[in-house]
């Protein structure tokens, strides 16, 4: 049966998880965020994939761990990677400022209940790519943080 | 002192029939004797041609991309400080560990890294980039001043696209990107003051980590 599309409120908050090779890093390899490239869809993706943070019961701290879980359980998670918080209203105000009018949406999967989707993200606006990593997804959560 | 005696094997040898006088080897430099290893590790079959009947393995490219890259890297050597070049390839081969690869990207493609190593040596930047990967194999760097950023994709076939955002002291940030040859690089990052970034002056304001 297909889901019902839910669009996620903007005061909700959505994980990607970004691997090692997409970190930004300085020339010593220490982390200081993301590249623009963690955010960039894949030719055969409509949607740039993130866990619902607030799907999760508990804290914010619980629900970062949870997260964090369900991403460690569900897809192939580097020691290195580290995952990106964003609040669902700022990534459609960056994205407003290049024309861009995303949806992010509850899209659930079998495995992973709080999957949810970026869609009508451009491909190739380096500019946006660039603003989703810096001013969007703002905090970060290294996996070794998390036990 | 003891010199680097490379022999070639046959006059129109390439690197991989490159010999050193075993012997020799305590008395090299660090660096030489890194050099050596390269050489001998070549030298050895690539996994990818051993008895390859199926697919070649992600371990397989990364070995491979890695070889052509110091390969490559070897060939512009004197123009390059010893110490970036041995930087240089710790990022890579940090870039390449395969424990913390995503699945469905491409090791680093020949041609892009052959574009860096262009810019590089065009450019000459005081400070080291931050490395890292595309979806398809290109090289990225990154170069960090407190919250302003400047990134670089280098293509294959001397392409590079740049995206640059400047906060100066404002919450909202000026941003820019181009994309040129990477002969016209300069000309294209100059109205944006580039030394902010490629400067030693700018690497006292790195944001805390």
């Amino acid at each position: 049966m297909q889901a019902k599309i839910t669009n996620l409120p903007d005061d909700y908050h959505v994980m990607r998880y970004v691997p090692w090779g997409k970190l930004r890093r300085d020339g010593g390899d220490n982390v200081l965020g993301f590249l623009g490239e963690a955010f960039k869809l894949r030719p055969d993706e409509n949607s740039l994939s993130v866990n619902w943070l607030e799907y999760f019961e508990g804290d914010r701290d619980a629900k970062i761990q949870a997260s964090v879980r369900t991403f460690r359980r569900t897809i192939k998670v580097g020691t290195k990677s580290a995952f990106g918080i964003g609040n669902v209203g700022k990534i459609k105000d960056v994205c407003r400022t290049r024309g861009a009018s995303v949806r992010i949406v509850y899209e659930p999967i079998d495995d992973n209940q709080s999957h949810s989707g970026i869609r009508r993200l451009p491909r190739d606006d380096t500019i946006l790519l660039d603003a989703l990593a810096a001013d969007a997804f703002a905090e970060r959560i290294g996996n070794r943080d998390i036990d | 002192m003891a010199s680097l005696v490379i022999t070639p094997r046959q006059t129109s040898g390439t690197t991989s029939n490159w010999m050193i006088d075993a012997s020799l080897l305590s008395a090299l430099s660090t660096e030489t004797n890194i050099i050596a290893n390269w050489l001998d590790e070549l030298r050895r079959p690539s996994p990818t041609l051993v008895g390859r009947t199926e697919a070649p393995t992600l371990e397989s490219r990364v070995f491979d991309a890695l070889a052509g890259a110091k390969v490559l890297t070897s060939q512009v050597a004197m123009h390059l400080e010893q110490e970036f070049r041995n930087r240089l390839f710790r990022q890579l081969d940090s870039l390449h560990e395969t424990d913390q690869w995503e699945e469905g990207d491409e090791p680093l493609d020949q041609s892009s890294f052959q574009t860096f190593l262009k810019a590089i040596l065009t450019i000459k930047p005081e400070r080291r980039p931050g490395l890292g990967l595309s979806q398809t194999g290109n090289l990225i760097a990154a170069w960090t001043t407190e919250r302003d950023r400047l990134t670089i994709e280098f293509l294959p076939n001397d392409g590079v696209s740049w995206v640059l955002a400047r906060y100066d002291d404002t919450d909202e940030p000026a941003r820019y990107a181009g994309q040129t040859s990477v002969s016209q690089l300069v000309e294209g990052l100059a109205p944006h003051r580039p030394e902010h970034w490629f400067s030693h002056a700018g690497k006292n304001h790195e944001p805390s980590r």
